[in-house]
């Protein structure tokens, strides 16, 4: 049997092993889970021949055995990661809720915030409308699996006009122990007209565990909401991080999302947006900062379907020692979408010869009234500056560090919480390269 | 003091400088003009350090050590500054910070405290103010965008803060108009001291009219092949490098 079966297999038992999870759920979601797994069964995983996972190989991922994790305690510190963030705290440890360390606190009227499997039991007809309705696990292997195994994540409605005042943190800590351990969170975000909320993720787990991780976002953003939405994946360097976010934004919304890459071994991250009203405003951005043997692939589609709506993309890297990056974008604009606005970019800083990137933006346009544009650079630090800085008294070191921090802070100054900068920072400056 | 002796500098095989003597010493301001091509800069980059250039033979004495042997950064902290021909465009550095950079990586090698912010600040403003520099521009990104004038102002700024022993100003006056040249002059007039060492390097006779050399010395294809005193710019506008350079293509 070739590995990539025994993998299936692998997860194909982790599914059967949950049964008893799930023998409490309703009749709709353990269909919809047979359905996935059974789509998943004939799937299996990406082949090194998919034009999606070229680039990306997940052997590691097949090669590894990933069990379930009983527990749902941390040892790590008892803090939420940011310094002084004042959020509304969900904490989920292996994938599981755990209610004494998270700190809700007080939401304004009607919010709906808690996880996954609450969401279920207390609302259950919502849930049931919108789970997979954006994620298209039909088509993606670990959408399936994720949708099949959906485990903890968090469930936020926030209703029409309705403002929250302090942002989210939802905080998942990986520690599996002794046995790798796979989780697979599910979250579902639902922000009604008008309202408006600031939402972060956050994936961290103890150094030199290995684990897998794959969770799932599907964002419905109505008519003239405002979502600020941030990823901070500090995982384990040892690993595996595969992770979807999915956007629905109705007319005059404004969606905007920082995506920060420090940890796992392999990640990838995919972003699948759907722009379906008009005049909506679309921010992504990215940053990724791997080291060692890091791999990170940003797999990103948009579509605008609605005319005069802007989406924006700033993707950046930077590449040390013999890490590797892949960004492919697709902006897809239908004849539907004019007067369209677009604009991606990944710009990608290799500090040695050995770190690599395969950057590939691209655009299909059917609609002929459009300002699109896109755009991919690679290189090296630039020797010129380096001297420069030298020349003033800069030590080598605090010369490149400073020109990676300048190529790099674009992305950071871009954030809008404090915490959450001031964090973004730290994880960059201590990757900065010290020799 | 420097003192440069028979110096030879390649780049990618290809032999620039071709024996190179001059010697400088505190208090004096020597001036190098020369011909398009003729190696001035690499002669600056060869003393700032610049790692494109090999010294193949000669030496450069400062102070007493081989400044051949030293990393960029250590002749900087050692007193040596470059004024850039083409100073680099730095997008996303503030020009405050990596000034503060620069100012504490200098003390820091002299064995000394950082300068605490409200003191670099004051120190920082009073020295624009003495060289004239619009302090809006201390805000705004290294060099970034900055004019041709205000790139050339910049410099003769990080000169005035970072206190140089050996200043080697590169084509500081190039390009500028009238007004931006005598605010250079000045900046560099006004640092002029007797312990201070100011190479000027120019093309053009007009800015020894406002920073009066003690010394001017003639590069052609490498060498120098003249010296004398101010007077000698004077020739040389005359005169031009031609016949200068037509004796060194016989010799
Ligand atoms: N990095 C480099 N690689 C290859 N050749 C170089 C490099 N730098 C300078 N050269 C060559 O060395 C020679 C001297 O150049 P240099 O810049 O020192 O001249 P210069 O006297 O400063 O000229 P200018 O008056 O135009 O500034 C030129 O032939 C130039 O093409
Ligand atoms: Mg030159």
């Amino acid at each position: 049997m070739s590995q990539l079966m025994e993998a299936k297999d692998t997860f194909l038992s982790l599914f059967d092993e949950a049964s008893s999870d799930r023998s409490g759920e309703p009749g709709w979601l353990r269909q919809l889970r047979q359905n996935a797994m059974d789509r998943f069964g004939e799937m299996g995983l990406p082949k090194a021949t998919d034009e999606a996972w070229r680039e990306t190989s997940i052997k590691p991922i097949v090669e590894g055995t990933f069990g379930r994790s009983s527990s749902s305690e941390s040892a790590l510190a008892s803090d939420y990661y940011y310094k002084g963030f004042d959020a509304h705290q969900l904490v989920f440890v292996n994938g599981r809720f755990n209610a004494e360390r998270s700190n809700i606190g007080d939401l304004p009227a009607g919010v709906k915030l808690t996880n996954f499997a609450d969401a279920v039991t207390k609302y259950g007809e919502m849930v049931q409308d919108y789970l997979g309705r954006l994620c298209d696990w039909k088509e993606r292997s670990f959408a399936a699996l994720n949708t099949a195994l959906a485990g903890d994540g968090y469930f936020l409605h926030v209703p029409k006009n309705t403002v929250v005042d302090r942002p989210i943190n939802v905080l998942w800590i990986s520690e599996p122990g002794d046995q790798a351990a796979a989780s697979f969170a599910r979250n579902i975000l639902i922000v009604e007209e008008s309202a408006d909320v600031k939402l972060v993720e956050t994936h961290i787990g103890p150094q030199g565990t290995t684990y897998l991780t794959c969770p799932v976002t599907e964002n419905f953003v109505s008519a003239n909401a405002n979502v600020d939405h941030y990823v901070v994946q500090d995982d384990s360097t040892k690993a595996f991080h595969i992770g979807e976010q999915c956007l629905e934004q109705g007319r005059d919304s404004r969606f905007r999302s920082h995506t920060f890459t420090f940890g796992a071994s392999i990640t990838r991250n995919g972003v699948f947006g759907y722009l379906r009203g008009e005049n909506i405003d679309s921010i992504l951005n990215g940053l990724y900062v791997l080291r060692g043997k890091q791999h990170c692939a940003t797999f990103m589609q948009m579509e605008h379907i609605a005319p005069h709506c802007d989406s924006h993309e700033l993707y950046k890297g930077v590449l040390d020692e013999e890490s590797s990056g892949v960004f492919r974008g697709r902006i897809f604009v239908h004849q539907t979408a004019q007067k369209t606005d677009a604009k991606q970019t990944n710009q990608n800083l290799l500090l040695t010869d050995k770190a690599q990137v395969m950057s590939k933006p691209q655009l299909e346009i059917y609609a002929d009234d459009v300002k699109c544009t896109h755009g991919a650079t690679t290189g090296q630090l630039d020797r010129e500056a380096l001297f420069y800085l030298r020349s003033r008294g800069l030590r080598k070191n605090e010369a490149r560090a400073l020109l990676i921090h300048a190529f790099a802070s674009d992305l950071t100054e871009r954030v809008q919480i404090d915490a959450i900068r001031d964090k973004v920072e730290e994880l960059l400056w201590e990757r900065l390269p010290r020799s | 003091m420097i003192e440069i002796k028979n110096l030879h500098a390649s780049v990618e095989e290809k032999e620039i400088l071709r024996g190179i003597n001059l010697t400088i010493k505190p208090g004096e301001v020597h001036a190098i003009m020369g011909p398009n091509g003729s190696g001035k800069s690499t002669l600056a980059s060869v003393i700032a350090g610049r790692e494109d250039f090999e010294v193949t033979d000669g030496s450069i004495n400062y102070f007493g050590e081989d400044l051949t042997e030293m990393e960029p950064d250590e002749r900087a902290h050692a007193g040596v500054f470059l004024a850039f021909q083409y100073p680099v465009e730095i997008p996303g550095v503030s020009n405050t910070y990596f000034l503060r950079q620069a100012v504490n990586a200098m003390r820091e090698a002299r064995g000394e405290d950082e300068l605490d912010a409200k003191s670099f600040l004051d120190m920082v403003k009073k020295r624009a103010a003495e060289v004239h520099m619009n302090p809006d521009l201390l805000k705004r990104q290294v060099n970034f965008g900055f004019s041709g004038g205000e790139k050339k102002k910049n410099e003769i700024f990080q000169m005035a803060v970072l206190d140089p022993k050996l200043a080697v100003l590169d084509e500081t006056d190039s390009g500028l108009d009238i007004d931006a040249l005598k605010v250079v002059a000045d900046g560099v007039n006004a640092l002029r001291n007797e312990n201070r060492m100011i190479l000027v390097i120019t093309h053009y006779q007009r800015l020894l009219e406002y920073i009066v050399p003690d010394f001017v010395h003639v590069l052609v294809d490498g060498r120098i092949v003249k010296s004398g005193g101010k007077e000698l710019a004077l020739e040389l506008e005359k005169e031009g490098y031609a016949e200068l350079e037509a004796q060194t293509a016989n010799a």
